[in-house]
């Protein structure tokens, strides 16, 4: 059995005082992902893909339903499922050595080896020179490659990775992508990565789970057949590329609230209608024959 | 482990991304040094400025105002010394303040740090530390002496009392303000419960805890000094006693020893913060 992660008709419920306003963040939520696959979760704001993760690195427990890692329930944090979060959460009061060390020593590795792997990864992630730094000292993009080495110092076989990119500038943003692309092609992971962003989905995934807001499920999984590795060839400006983000798109606009005949979604109400201007323009050099949708399941 | 290869274009990246920021970091360090040795000159300046225009007016009214100059404090704390006055009542004051300090960082430390991770607790005795913070602790004077009289329990409950609920408001703060997601991220990696206190909460309070000592530590000076002068005891009999006979020269010689007392209890405070909290903005 190749299968890593598996979403069982997962469901989560934040309770409010009211019963009415409480929350569906996730609602019976089923998809699996293969060993070494890259999956990546795209929607919108509010629609759940965080909790999802969280359901997966065991800081949540699910209303209904179950996360299942390595075919076993999820029921608690686990160090062999290593999670890099969008605000970084680096600890101030460590450096950088400190801090990519940080999961060893939870696991008792002594001081010696511990700092050698640590090394070892900061290397990998392009921070030699900077071990010594605190996170105060570093850039937002160094940041997250500490974030990045700290989760993969741990060596686990799952990476869960929330918004990673989505808190530095595009230019940077671009850069760690690459990194990622880069190191995972040196350390096969099984990776479940969300993200609002449809550009960075298509150049990451192995394939893409479209979410939907409200209700809050998977609305369509998307395979992307691009070759690896993506980078440096210009991946985003072909036909193929531009028609799977218009695919991406569409079931994004499908899945709106029921009353969005008249406004968009309030969070990409604005992207959609500059989207909708660059949509035009590709549309006659679109192939839709490039577009491989697997399964729709709504 | 073998290195991976990078093509040049990450390099090159990553490159523009941190020598910049090198650079303009040394420069920015070389000028806040610059910066220092300005304030440091500029602090030692007006000292100077201050302590002579009050020598100068202190010599002017000599007679009549009784502003006694420096030079004649000097003479006092001199004397202060040579006659063995101040002996007693230097140890008196200090060994009080100090134990009504360590009292007081004892119940703040853990009170504060536990108001500010369990909802519970701030709910029983947030708003009464709050009312205590704010009630002016001397105007309990009276009914202290009532309760535990007059002798080295009121002094140790008097400086208690004076930094106790500052230093467990300001503790609360700080644990109450460590990010959740630090603590996700501990636990992600597998740190269990107490795991989660010793690794993320305490050094992330720790900060704020010294930042709440020093407070305390101002504030118990101020406690120990106000009991004192209520009961004509310690530093407060000798102010009471030069005070009678117009001594102000003693008077203020009295004084600068509570100002050094102060000041260097302040000094080991944040020679500890820098030791053990230097990561917390820079250090300077």
């Amino acid at each position: 059995m190749s299968e890593v992660l598996e979403a069982r008709e997962l469901s989560r419920v934040y309770d409010a005082d009211e019963p009415e306003q409480a929350v569906r963040a996730l609602d019976g939520v089923s998809f699996t992902v293969e060993r070494d696959e890259f999956v990546v979760v795209v929607g919108p704001s509010g629609c759940g893909k965080s909790t999802l993760l969280r359901l997966f690195a065991g800081l949540i427990e699910p209303t209904s339903g179950a996360a299942i890692a390595n075919g076993e329930p999820v029921t608690g944090p686990d160090p062999d499922r290593a999670m890099v979060f969008q605000e970084f959460n680096l600890f101030p009061w460590r450096t950088t050595r400190g801090n990519v060390a940080f999961g060893l020593e939870m696991r008792g590795v002594p001081e010696a080896e511990r700092n050698r792997i640590a090394g070892e990864y900061i290397e990998l992630v392009g921070l030699d020179g900077f071990a010594g730094r605190y996170p105060d000292e570093l850039s937002g993009g160094m940041r997250q490659r500490v974030g990045l080495a700290r989760a993969l110092a741990v060596d686990p076989s799952v990476l869960l990775m929330d918004e990673p990119f989505g808190a530095v500038d595009a230019r940077t943003r671009e850069t760690l992508q690459r990194e990622l692309l880069r190191i995972r092609e040196r350390d096969r992971k099984t990776i479940l990565f969300v993200t609002h962003d449809i550009d960075e989905a298509l150049v990451l995934a192995d394939r893409v789970l479209v979410m939907g807001a409200d209700p809050n499920r998977i609305a369509a999984t998307i395979d992307v057949p691009f070759d690896r590795p993506r980078y440096g060839r210009g991946l985003e400006t072909t036909a193929e590329f531009t028609a799977l983000e218009r695919r991406v798109r569409s079931v994004l606009r499908d899945e709106g609230p029921d009353d969005e005949t008249t406004d968009e979604q309030e969070t990409t109400g604005d992207r959609e209608a500059t989207n909708e201007h660059d949509g035009a323009d590709v549309e006659s050099s679109g192939d839709p024959d490039a577009v491989t949708t697997v399964s729709e399941n709504s | 482990m073998s290195r991976v290869t990078r093509s040049g274009t990450d390099s090159e990246a990553r490159n523009t991304e941190s020598e910049p920021r090198n650079a303009s970091a040394n420069r920015e360090r070389s000028r806040t040094a610059t910066r220092t040795r300005e304030r440091r000159r500029n602090r030692l300046l007006g000292g100077l400025l201050i302590v002579g225009l009050w020598e100068f007016v202190g010599r002017l009214s000599a007679t009549g105002l009784g502003i006694a100059p420096p030079s004649s404090i000097l003479v006092a704390t001199v004397d202060l010394y040579a006659s063995g006055a101040i002996y007693g009542p230097l140890v008196e004051t200090v060994v009080r303040l100090l134990i009504g300090y360590a009292l007081a960082v004892a119940v703040a430390v853990p009170v504060g740090a536990v108001m500010g991770v369990s909802g519970t607790l701030d709910e029983l005795l947030g708003t009464y530390v709050t009312i205590m913070f704010v009630t002016s602790v001397a105007s309990l004077l009276p009914f202290l002496i009532i309760v535990v009289g007059t002798g080295l329990g009121f002094y140790v409950a008097v400086v208690f009392l004076f930094c106790v609920f500052h230093m467990i408001l300001t503790v609360r703060a700080g644990t109450a303000n460590v990010g959740p997601g630090l603590v996700e991220a501990a636990r992600t990696f597998g740190a269990t419960n107490w795991r989660r206190y010793r690794y993320v909460l305490l050094p992330a309070a720790l900060p704020f805890a010294i930042a709440a000592l020093r407070i305390g530590f101002n504030r118990a000076v101020k406690g120990v000094v106000v009991a004192e002068l209520w009961i004509y005891a310690g530093f407060g009999s000798l102010l009471h006693s030069y005070q009678r006979y117009a001594q102000a020269d003693y008077v203020f010689a009295v004084v600068v020893h509570v100002m050094v007392i102060a000041v260097l209890g302040v000094r080991v405070l944040r020679w500890l913060e820098e030791r053990y909290a230097g990561w917390e903005g820079g250090t300077s």
